[in-house]
């Protein structure tokens, strides 16, 4: 315990959040189900045999993305249709809650900058539109917003091309306050990336797949020779199982095109739960399918790994690149030789976490 | 597929009709029922289309209804000079709306009544805006925004700012216009159900598909109502610490719970007081009798004691509630939530667009 309390204590001070060297990860910052209760918090890495708990406190309904602020704090933010938004230092500390009322609503995802900013995707719910939150990553308040040029705004992420940019992904699909996250006017689905300038919120560039089904959700960059492409998970609503089940799941942004990665030589169930960047290319849990569905850099198969309710992943570093960490209904899988399989220790981890 | 989707319905029909054959007919008064030992009870096969028309013919419509004339009721005393008489005229429409929104389906969605009936929170600077504006009738109504109508700016003025009422002819005129504009869209509710509740109901296979996606949507609202209660109308604002409870200004939070409680009550446990269980489309057939209808006795009997456990919960709240004496109903609730998404929607063949099973 006392161990516990260094660690944590630690976190303000993070190297990396100064801009050194960075050190060899030591956690995982995730939300989780355990026993019943729905919880944000740290998992310490390098255990054996179980993932060890590192620090939790109760969040109020589920969550879904996740952050660390340059300062090493926490903040998760509710699933979609959300209301809550958490920054917490770690055991020790009070929780600081951040709340959004009507017509606004938190999408689940949200993006800390260096400069003590704060973005979040959220939903008018008046007009069904997608807004980007701008905050005070401190005090959780509103400094301002910017529409998205779509609906449904989903993860975002900085745009590695175009410095001081971001990107955002508009899922495309209506939803209504009164319905949760039930689907409307799927037929008038209106899925994009978009190019937002992050000082001003100008849109910069829109983007679109052929297939107006599709729902780009989630982002990730990709490592080495691919460190320029930016894969995204997607989500298929077709009506049709026949077409959902064997809908893609991967597309790819090179900064110019958007297009579809290619064809997988199993059904992946249309549904891409998280996406991360490997040695190899891109890893995307299809949590339907159960397991995760490898892709390289340029979008071409690779394999499939079994991985019952596959959903959120994250790298570490390694010798060899970055080691993916994926975590399963019951277990956490480490893509590498040798190294077996984590049980989850009674923690259902929601669809995603990142590394400290 | 439709096709496979209705041999599947009749092989469960026929599956169902087995398991409670031979049985007869259960013929008793309330307390009986409330003893009753559902193994040897025999519950008639409903299909979705039957639990929806006894949905629409014997909750939405008489709900809608009942809303409709406290509407009237309302416009009325807003048109006299009475304020306590107006006060308990909002109240009882107050709570005519929420048994009737507490699991909003068909056009409660589809027309968003919510937004035109009950925004929150008013933005007391539109009301008046609002009231200088003197619009008059449906056409002027519109122009006016969410926020500075329904029953919550009604609540404001009526309370809050009762002199407008006592003093200010402009003020008068425009609440009694914001009330017309709820009953307007009460009136058009209740249109809407009775359409529902008079709708063919034969075998074909649109009416099936129709009606289970129609089921689908009755179960995943009650769970979404039961969470809208728990969280947006209990938790959230304790602790938040920044907005007010719903109904705050009226005193009449408590009363606002227990109404959608009692909603959420009913469309979920079986009354024993009602004589017995329907013959189907013959009366409201809550998710419990529908579990049962299943064979599904021992997730039913699950159903009827956490149901219990939040009732117990909510018994004798404090005016002033607190997050800690709120505690013993809110966790009741998650956990009745937690049933429902995890036993029940799947047992009733429903997919939960509000679980929080699922990924996004």
């Amino acid at each position: 315990m006392a161990g516990r309390r260094r660690l944590l204590l630690g976190l303000g001070a993070w190297p990396w959040a100064m801009g050194q060297a960075a050190p060899a990860p030591r956690l995982i910052a995730a939300t989780w189900l355990y026993r019943g209760r729905y919880q944000a918090g740290f998992i310490s890495l390098g255990q054996e045999g179980a993932l060890a708990e590192a620090g939790a406190v109760d969040v109020p309904t589920r969550a879904h993305g996740v952050a660390l602020t340059p300062s090493g704090h926490l903040l998760a933010v509710a699933r979609r249709p959300g209301d809550w938004l958490l920054r917490w230092r770690g055991p020790g500390h009070a929780p600081q809650w951040g709340w959004i009322d009507p017509p606004r609503s938190f999408n689940g995802h949200l993006l800390a900058s260096p400069d003590g900013r704060l973005y979040t995707t959220e939903t008018d719910q008046e007009s069904g539109l997608g807004v980007i939150g701008v905050r005070d990553a401190r005090t959780l308040e509103k400094l301002d917003e910017w529409s998205t040029h779509g609906a449904d705004p989903h993860q975002l992420v900085w745009d590695r091309l175009r410095p001081g940019h971001l990107i955002v992904a508009n899922g495309g699909i209506l939803t209504l306050p009164e319905t949760g996250r039930v689907k409307h006017q799927l037929d008038r689905m209106d899925s994009s990336v978009v190019r937002l300038d992050a000082a001003t919120g100008r849109l910069d560039g829109q983007w679109r797949l052929h297939d107006p089904r599709l729902s780009l959700r989630h982002l990730a960059w990709g490592w080495g020779a691919s460190q320029g492409m930016l894969g995204i998970a997607l989500q298929a609503e077709h009506t049709e199982p026949v077409q959902r089940e064997s809908a893609p799941v991967l597309a790819l942004f090179d900064g110019e095109r958007l297009q579809l990665g290619g064809p997988a030589p199993q059904p992946l169930a249309g549904y891409g739960g998280d996406i991360a960047a490997d040695a190899s290319g891109f890893v995307v849990s299809c949590t339907r399918a159960g397991g995760l569905a490898h892709f390289t850099g340029q979008g071409a198969w690779r394999a499939f790994t079994p991985l019952d309710e596959a959903g959120a992943l994250a790298t570490t570093p390694s010798a060899a690149g970055p080691l993916l960490w994926a975590a399963g209904k019951a277990q956490v899988l480490r893509l590498a030789p040798g190294l077996p399989a984590l049980d989850a220790a009674a923690r259902r981890i929601d669809n995603h976490w990142i590394t400290a | 597929m439709e096709t496979a989707m209705k041999a599947t319905m009749l092989a469960r029909r026929r599956l169902l009709a087995a398991a409670v054959g031979g049985a007869a007919w259960m013929v008793a008064g309330g307390s009986a029922w409330a003893q009753a030992d559902w193994s040897r009870v025999a519950v008639p096969v409903y299909s979705p289309a039957d639990i929806l028309r006894g949905l629409h013919r014997f909750w939405t419509v008489p709900r809608a209804q009942a809303f409709t004339e406290r509407a009237q009721s309302l416009v009325r005393a807003l048109e006299g000079t009475d304020l306590p008489a107006a006060r308990t005229a909002w109240a009882e429409a107050m709570l005519a709306w929420e048994h009737l929104s507490a699991v909003s389906v068909g056009p409660l969605i589809e027309r968003r009544s919510a937004r035109q009936i009950d925004f929150a929170p008013t933005r007391p600077a539109l009301v008046e805006r609002a009231i200088q504006a003197q619009p008059q009738g449906a056409a002027a109504m519109e122009g006016i925004g969410t926020p500075a109508q329904g029953l919550p700016a009604l609540e404001w003025l009526l309370w809050a700012r009762p002199g407008y009422l006592a003093q200010d002819a402009a003020a008068c005129r425009y609440a009694v216009e914001a009330a017309a504009a709820v009953l307007r869209e009460a009136q058009a509710l209740l249109a809407s159900f009775q359409r529902l509740a008079e709708r063919d109901t034969g075998e074909s296979e649109a009416v099936a598909v129709e009606a289970a996606a129609g089921l689908g949507e009755f179960v995943n609202q009650w769970v979404g109502g039961l969470e809208r209660l728990r969280w947006a109308h209990m938790e959230k604002p304790l602790r938040a610490g920044r907005a007010e409870l719903p109904r705050a200004a009226s005193g009449r939070t408590g009363d606002s719970w227990m109404a959608q409680w009692e909603a959420l009550r009913t469309l979920a446990v079986f009354d024993a007081g009602s004589g017995g269980v329907p013959a189907p489309g013959e009366g409201l057939v809550p998710l419990e009798t529908c579990l049962r209808a299943r064979g599904l006795n021992l997730l039913a009997d699950k159903l009827v004691r956490q149901v219990g456990r939040v009732s117990a919960g909510l018994r004798n709240l404090p005016r002033t509630p607190t997050l800690a004496r709120l505690s013993g109903a809110t966790q009741a609730m998650a956990a009745l939530k937690n049933l429902a998404e995890a036993e029940m929607a799947g047992a009733l063949d429903v997919s939960l667009g509000f679980s929080d099973a699922d990924g996004d």
